[in-house]
C-alpha cells in the first residue's frame, strides 16, 4: 500500500512538472529555475492558472464519478455519460447568449441539475437497467449538445462562438473569477464527499441494505446528488465537456486501492487532477504549436476504455 | 418486543398486506412461511422499515417505528434481503464493519470495541481466514456467511432474515440455521422467511403460515405444520411425520403421477 501511495504521490508531481514545462514553449527543469521576464509571464499568467484549473476540474470529475458510480450503483456512471455535463454546457450557451457572463457557473449548475433529474425520474418510473440509463444519459448528452451547436450556428457573433465552440472541452481560456471560485468550491465539496465516504459504502451495498443500516437514503441521495451537480457545472464552466475522466479514474483507482469511498474518494482527488493536467499537456504539445481541446484527449482514451468495460459483459464482477 | 397491527400494503391497488397482526415476543426464533407470492418478503420489508404500510402500525417496544430515527431503529432492528447485489469488490472485512455504521456515524472511525465485534463475528461464522479476501471471489456458502455477519456485526437487538439459505446446499443451510440458532440462544431476537418447510419446523419456534397476504395459520410448529394447513395453502397433497429424532413435523410432498396411479388403484378395488 505505502509504495501505491508513493506512487500516486510521484504521479503528481511528475504531471505538474510536464504541465509546466511542456508546450509551446519547452522548460527545462533547469530553466524552470532561471526564468526571465518573459518566461515569468508566460509561465505565472498561462501555464500556472492552466495547470492548477486542468488539476481541479480532473479532480472535481474523478470524484463526482467515484460518488456517481457509488449511489446510482452503476459502473458507467459519470457526469458525461448522465448527460449532467451536457447540460451544464447548454446552461452556459443560453447564458452566453443573453450576455449574462457572470451568471454562467450558476446556469451550468442548473442545466446539470435538468438533465439528471430528466435521467433520473425516467431511471426510476420507467425501472430502467443500468445500461438502459446510460443510454439516456448520452442521448440527452447528443440533445444539449446539437442544441449548443444550433446556439453557436444561430448565434453569428464571432465572440459568443468562440466562447462556445470551448464547451467541447479545453481549457485554454476561462474566467479567473470562476477559476478561485471554482478551487475552493470543489476543494470543499470534494472534502465533504470523502468526509462521508462510509455513507457511500453503505449506500454502494443497496438501498435496501443502506435503510436498515441506518441510512436515510432518500436524503443522502438528494445530497450527494446536488453537490455532484455543483461540481460539474464548475468544471464544465471552466473547461467544457471533458467526458470519461470521470470513468477512467474512478475505475482505476478502485482496481489498485479498493472500493472504500473515504480512501478511494482521496486518491481520485488527486490522481484525477494530475491526469487531467497530463491530458491537457499532450493536448498542447502533440500538434506543437496548434493545440487540441483536451476533450479530444480524454474523449480518445476514455471511449477505448469505455468499449473496453462493455464488452467485458460481466463488468458487474470486474472490480 | 414488536407488533404488528392491522397493516395493509400495496404497491399498486392489489393488496399484498391484507390486516396482519401479530406479535413477536424477546428470545423467538420467529418463521414466516408460505407459498410463492404470498407477501413473505413484502412482510419482512415493513418491519425493517423498507416498505411503508398504507394502514396499520408496527411498533417496537411500544413506539410506533415511523417515529424512530433511521440510525436508532438499525440499532434494533437488523435486515438480510434474499439477494446483495454488490458493484465493487469490497473485502470481507470491509463488507462486514459497514454493519458498525450505526455505531461509528457518518465521521467516526472504527473503534476497539468495533474492531472486537467484527472479529468475534468473523469467528462465529468461521470466515476469519477470508478477511482480506474479495466477496466476489468466495463460494456462495461462503459469501452467505458473510451477508450474515455482517447483519450479526449490527448487534441490534431483532435480525430479520429473508431466506438466508435460498441457494445453498443441505450441509451450508444446516450450518448457517445452527449458527443463527446459537445468536438467537444469545438472546437476538430472529425473525425469519424460510422456503424451506422442513427446515423451518426443525430451527422456528414459533411459526406464520401466510396465504394470499393474510396470516393463514399461526403458532407451534406443530400446530402450523400440517397437512389440512399445507395442502390448503400449497394447493398440493403431502404427508406429514414426525422426524425421529427431533420430533419436529416433516413434510413429504407426493408427485403428482404417483397420486394418480394410487388414485386408481383405489377406484380399481
Amino acid at each position: 500500500m505505502k509504495i501505491k501511495y508513493t506512487g500516486v504521490f510521484i504521479f503528481l508531481v511528475l504531471s505538474v512538472i510536464a504541465g509546466l514545462s511542456l508546450g509551446s514553449e519547452f522548460y527545462s527543469i533547469p530553466r524552470l529555475f532561471s526564468l526571465s521576464a518573459v518566461d515569468k509571464n508566460i509561465l505565472f499568467n498561462i501555464r500556472v492558472p492552466r495547470v492548477i484549473a486542468a488539476f481541479i476540474i480532473g479532480a472535481g470529475l474523478s470524484v463526482t464519478g467515484a460518488v456517481l458510480q457509488a449511489i446510482l450503483r452503476n459502473l458507467l456512471a459519470e457526469s458525461y455519460t448522465l448527460g449532467i455535463s451536457g447540460g451544464a454546457s447548454l446552461g452556459i450557451a443560453i447564458g452566453v447568449i443573453l450576455g449574462k457572463t457572470s451568471l454562467l457557473p450558476y446556469l451550468a449548475f442548473l442545466g446539470a441539475l435538468l438533465s439528471l433529474s430528466i435521467v433520473l425520474l425516467a431511471s426510476i418510473k420507467k425501472h430502467l437497467s443500468n445500461p438502459t440509463v446510460i443510454l439516456l444519459g448520452v442521448a440527452l448528452n447528443f440533445l444539449f449538445s446539437s442544441l449548443v451547436l444550433f446556439i453557436i450556428a444561430v448565434a453569428k457573433n464571432e465572440q459568443f462562438q468562440s466562447t462556445m465552440l470551448r464547451l467541447i472541452g479545453d481549457i485554454s481560456y476561462f474566467s479567473y473569477g470562476i477559476l478561485y471560485a471554482g478551487i475552493i468550491t470543489i476543494s470543499i465539496l470534494s472534502l465533504i464527499l470523502i468526509l462521508s465516504g462510509r455513507v457511500y459504502d453503505v449506500i454502494s451495498i443497496g438501498d435496501e441494505k443502506a435503510i436498515s443500516i441506518g441510512i436515510n437514503i432518500e436524503k443522502e441521495k438528494r445530497y450527494a446528488l446536488f453537490i455532484c451537480c455543483i461540481i460539474a457545472g464548475i468544471c464544465v464552466s471552466l473547461g467544457g465537456i471533458i467526458g470519461f475522466v470521470g470513468l477512467v479514474i474512478p475505475h482505476i483507482t478502485r482496481s489498485l486501492f479498493g472500493p472504500v469511498h473515504k480512501r478511494a474518494l482521496t486518491i481520485n482527488f488527486i490522481t484525477g487532477g494530475s491526469f487531467l493536467i497530463l491530458a491537457d499537456t499532450l493536448a498542447r504539445t502533440i500538434i506543437r504549436p496548434l493545440e487540441l481541446p483536451v476533450g479530444v484527449i480524454t474523449g480518445f482514451f476514455g471511449g477505448i476504455f469505455f468499449l473496453f468495460i462493455l464488452l467485458r459483459g460481466r463488468y458487474k464482477e470486474m472490480w | 418486543m414488536l407488533r404488528l397491527e392491522g397493516i395493509y400494503f400495496s404497491y399498486d391497488r392489489t393488496d399484498i398486506l391484507k390486516d396482519i397482526s401479530f406479535e413477536v415476543k424477546k428470545g423467538e426464533f420467529l418463521g414466516i412461511i408460505g407459498p410463492n407470492g404470498s407477501g413473505k418478503t413484502t412482510l419482512l420489508k415493513t418491519i425493517a422499515r423498507i416498505l411503508n404500510p398504507y394502514r396499520g402500525n408496527i411498533f417496537f417496544e411500544g413506539v410506533d417505528i415511523k417515529k424512530i430515527p433511521y440510525l436508532e431503529y438499525a440499532k434494533k432492528v437488523a435486515y438480510l434481503p434474499s439477494q446483495i447485489d454488490i458493484p465493487f469488490s469490497y473485502t470481507v472485512e470491509e463488507f462486514v464493519s459497514l454493519g458498525r455504521f450505526p455505531y461509528i456515524g457518518r465521521y467516526g472511525e472504527i473503534k476497539k470495541t468495533d474492531r472486537e465485534i467484527i472479529d468475534k463475528t468473523l469467528e462465529q461464522f468461521e470466515i476469519s481466514q477470508y478477511r482480506e479476501r474479495k466477496i466476489w471471489e468466495l463460494s456462495d456458502g461462503e459469501r452467505q456467511r458473510v451477508f450474515i455477519s455482517q447483519v450479526v456485526a449490527q448487534q441490534s437487538s431483532v435480525i430479520i432474515l429473508d431466506e438466508p439459505t435460498s441457494h445453498l446446499d443441505i450441509g451450508h443451510s444446516f450450518k448457517i440455521l445452527d449458527i443463527i440458532r446459537e445468536i438467537n440462544k444469545n438472546g437476538t431476537t430472529v425473525i425469519t422467511v424460510l422456503h424451506e418447510l422442513n427446515l423451518a419446523s426443525e430451527y422456528c419456534s414459533r411459526l406464520i403460515l401466510l396465504s394470499q397476504g393474510s396470516v393463514f395459520s399461526e403458532g407451534t410448529v406443530e400446530d402450523v405444520i400440517t397437512y389440512q394447513n399445507i395442502e390448503e395453502v400449497y394447493k398440493t397433497k403431502v404427508l406429514v411425520y414426525k422426524n425421529p429424532h427431533t420430533g419436529r413435523p416433516y413434510v413429504f410432498g407426493i408427485p403428482s403421477t404417483l397420486l394418480t396411479a394410487s388414485l386408481s388403484e383405489f377406484k380399481g378395488k
